[in-house]
């Protein structure tokens, strides 16, 4: 996010107050918003869109590899080092497409979970905002915004029903009820 | 819904769940006890054979696959009722997973790499277990990937590494629920396990994409795991084993014992978690059809296996199947029978499955009949195949007897310390659970 913004962090009880507060702000032109919660919010996809995840696309890409793989190590094994039993030949596909597939599983899953730590920024390399109560009970909304506008977002933000409202310059300034993960 | 009215309920989920989180009461470190009182035994008797020898266990020909395959078997069955409850069942938006999911991911986890170590026990020189491993060495001998063992380490492995993976994307958003609860240096370490989460809707939109794909990834995974496991078997040409029923059949008894094993752990946990509120009665009153449906499928194939035996008109298929029934270990097949075939087929009553004694009694049966069905397939098809000179009978020794308990101490010691460092229920998904059927989103 942009250095010169500053940020203010909103803090609700319920999931019903947050909405209503990300409405008032998108209606106010201030459409840098972020979400914290305890749990996934479906109603906010129309307010804050966002593309399908790229997650899949690990997927498939590990999927892809992954088949490639398997299905390469046993065919390079056996042209390289054939070990005929039973009188079947060496290159004996119909058999070999069980190790692919479990390299196909193998590589895809763990491309799912690179894909999610990478776009889910998990661990994340600078602090970001965060309350605690955002995995418990309570519901956040952090804004970016002109500092210049701070004031009358807070009002704003409480008169949605914020229970606090934490401020941060262009920085991130440090409060008790804040904690930078 | 107002917020007000649903604060507690979230609340209440965190309590109920993280009550007994990292406190260990005296009779959970009196369970503890006693399941590493049956590890030291395995390990005892596993000593056995890396001092003397293979040759202490009972296996010799012609049964050269004993209580070890046997517990190979039975251990991978249980693990894959885990992913099918957390992952097929999410596929199906079966909401009612929602409280046990977390116990049968855990039991997965467990149960597979319980699993895993009895290859290695069968081995017995198991420092030459590298042999198993595709990897260019001076010694130009590689696996043969034609062989359903090698189709096995592949798969075993990767369930065993695709388990832990969704086991440990699905405790991410509860991992971060203990940290903000939590100080000094329990928080720390539950911070790194959290990596970080701030559940923000980026965050958990991508969350619910890889949570999603895992499950679709493990879906398939689970088929053929088991579906390999049978390969093991019916790849070979022994009488009994060379059946193409074997894979459905494999994977339908795997489901069957997994359904009664998650029945047999949760019943305790409820009891001594204080669960009551999060698994209901009706949960085990799901997990019952589940276990009675899968008990006709495996009745079914029991049917099936004998027809084809006497339908081929082949005499030493005829004769492996009626040497199982009739022969030396006949009365095993018979309790088999009871426990998988008869026993489940009471919690068709209603009544039945609502009184969780009775319940507890089945699913025990069937943990029992389903190693008990391993043996029966595995002992009594080598015990008598194509040369009646070759014919013998198998027992397995006390230090066979003494792995097996070690394997059960070993399972649920690894449960129990699970089950005291991890949330045993899926807090974030309760919470999501709860809000939706409040129907508060509606009005958000």
């Amino acid at each position: 996010m942009g250095e010169d913004r500053s940020q203010l962090l909103a803090v609700y009880g319920s999931a019903v107050e947050l909405t209503n507060a990300v409405k008032l702000m998108l209606r106010e032109g201030h459409g840098q918003l972020e979400v914290l919660s305890p749990i996934p919010l479906p109603e906010l996809h129309e307010l804050l869109p966002q593309r399908p995840s790229s997650v899949r696309w690990f997927t498939l890409i590990g999927c892809i590899a992954g088949a490639f793989a398997g299905m390469g190590l046993q065919v390079g094994t056996v042209l390289h080092w054939p070990l005929l039993t039973g009188g079947k030949p060496a290159l004996s596909l119909p058999a070999f497409v069980i190790i692919a597939f479990e390299m196909t599983i193998l590589f895809g899953a763990v491309a799912t979970l690179v894909g999610f730590l990478v776009n889910a920024k998990l661990p994340p390399i600078e602090k970001e905002w965060y309350h605690p109560g955002c995995s418990r009970s309570d519901f956040a909304l952090l804004v970016w915004h002109d500092p210049a506008q701070s004031d009358s977002i807070e009002r704003h933000l409480r008169d949605a029903g914020a229970r606090e409202v934490n401020r941060g310059g262009s920085g991130l300034a440090q409060r008790e009820s804040v904690n930078h993960e | 819904m107002d917020g007000e009215t649903r604060i507690p309920d979230f609340e209440r989920i965190e309590t109920t769940v993280l009550g007994g989180l990292l406190r260990p009461g005296k009779l959970y470190l009196a369970f503890v006890g006693l399941t590493l009182v049956c590890l030291l035994i395995g390990v005892v008797a596993y000593s056995q054979i890396i001092l003397v020898s293979i040759g202490v266990a009972g296996i010799n020909n012609p049964v050269h696959w004993g209580v070890f395959i046997i517990n190979f078997v039975f251990w991978v069955g249980l693990a894959h009722s885990g992913t099918l409850i957390s992952a097929i069942l999410y596929l199906f938006q079966a909401r009612w997973r929602t409280s046990i999911n977390r116990i049968a991911e855990a039991m997965t986890v467990v149960a597979i790499m319980t699993a895993g170590l009895f290859p290695l026990v069968h081995l017995g020189r198991v420092w030459l277990v590298y042999y198993m491993i595709p990897y260019p060495s001076t010694r130009e001998l590689w696996p043969n990937f034609r062989s359903p063992l090698l189709w096995d380490v592949f798969a075993i492995t990767t369930y065993m590494l695709v388990s832990i993976m969704f086991f440990y994307v699905g405790l991410i958003p509860d991992l971060a629920t203990v940290r903000d609860r939590s100080n000094g240096i329990i928080k720390r370490v539950y911070s790194a396990l959290a990596l970080g989460w701030r559940g923000s809707h980026r965050q958990w939109h991508h969350y619910e994409m890889a949570y999603m794909l895992l499950a679709a990834l493990a879906t398939p995974l689970v088929i053929s795991v088991h579906s390999v496991v049978s390969w093991d078997f019916a790849v070979s040409l022994i009488p009994g084993w060379h059946s193409t029923i074997f894979a459905p059949y494999f994977v339908a008894g795997a489901i069957f014992s997994g359904c009664a094993m998650i029945i047999v752990i949760l019943l305790p946990m409820r009891k001594f978690l204080g669960l009551h509120e999060l698994i209901t009665v009706r949960h085990f009153s799901l997990l019952c059809k589940m276990l009675v449906f899968m008990s006709l499928i495996i009745t079914y194939s029991y049917f099936a296996e004998f027809f084809i035996a006497w339908y081929t008109g082949n005499d030493i298929e005829q004769h492996s199947f009626y040497n199982r029934a009739f022969g030396t270990y006949g009365p095993l097949f018979w309790l088999m029978i009871v426990l998988n075939s008869l026993l489940p087929l009471t919690l068709l009553s209603a009544r039945l499955r609502e009184n969780l004694k009775y319940v507890y009694v089945v699913a025990v049966g069937v943990v029992i009949g389903m190693w008990v069905e391993r043996f029966v397939i595995i002992v009594t098809s080598l015990s008598q195949d194509y040369d009646p000179y070759a014919w013998g009978t198998y027992a397995p020794t006390l230090v066979e007897w003494g792995i097996l308990l070690g394997s059960f101490g070993l399972f649920f010691f690894l449960f129990a310390v699970l089950a005291k460092i991890f949330p045993v229920v899926a807090i974030g998904e309760m919470k999501a659970l709860v809000r939706s059927q409040s129907g508060e989103s509606e009005h958000g």
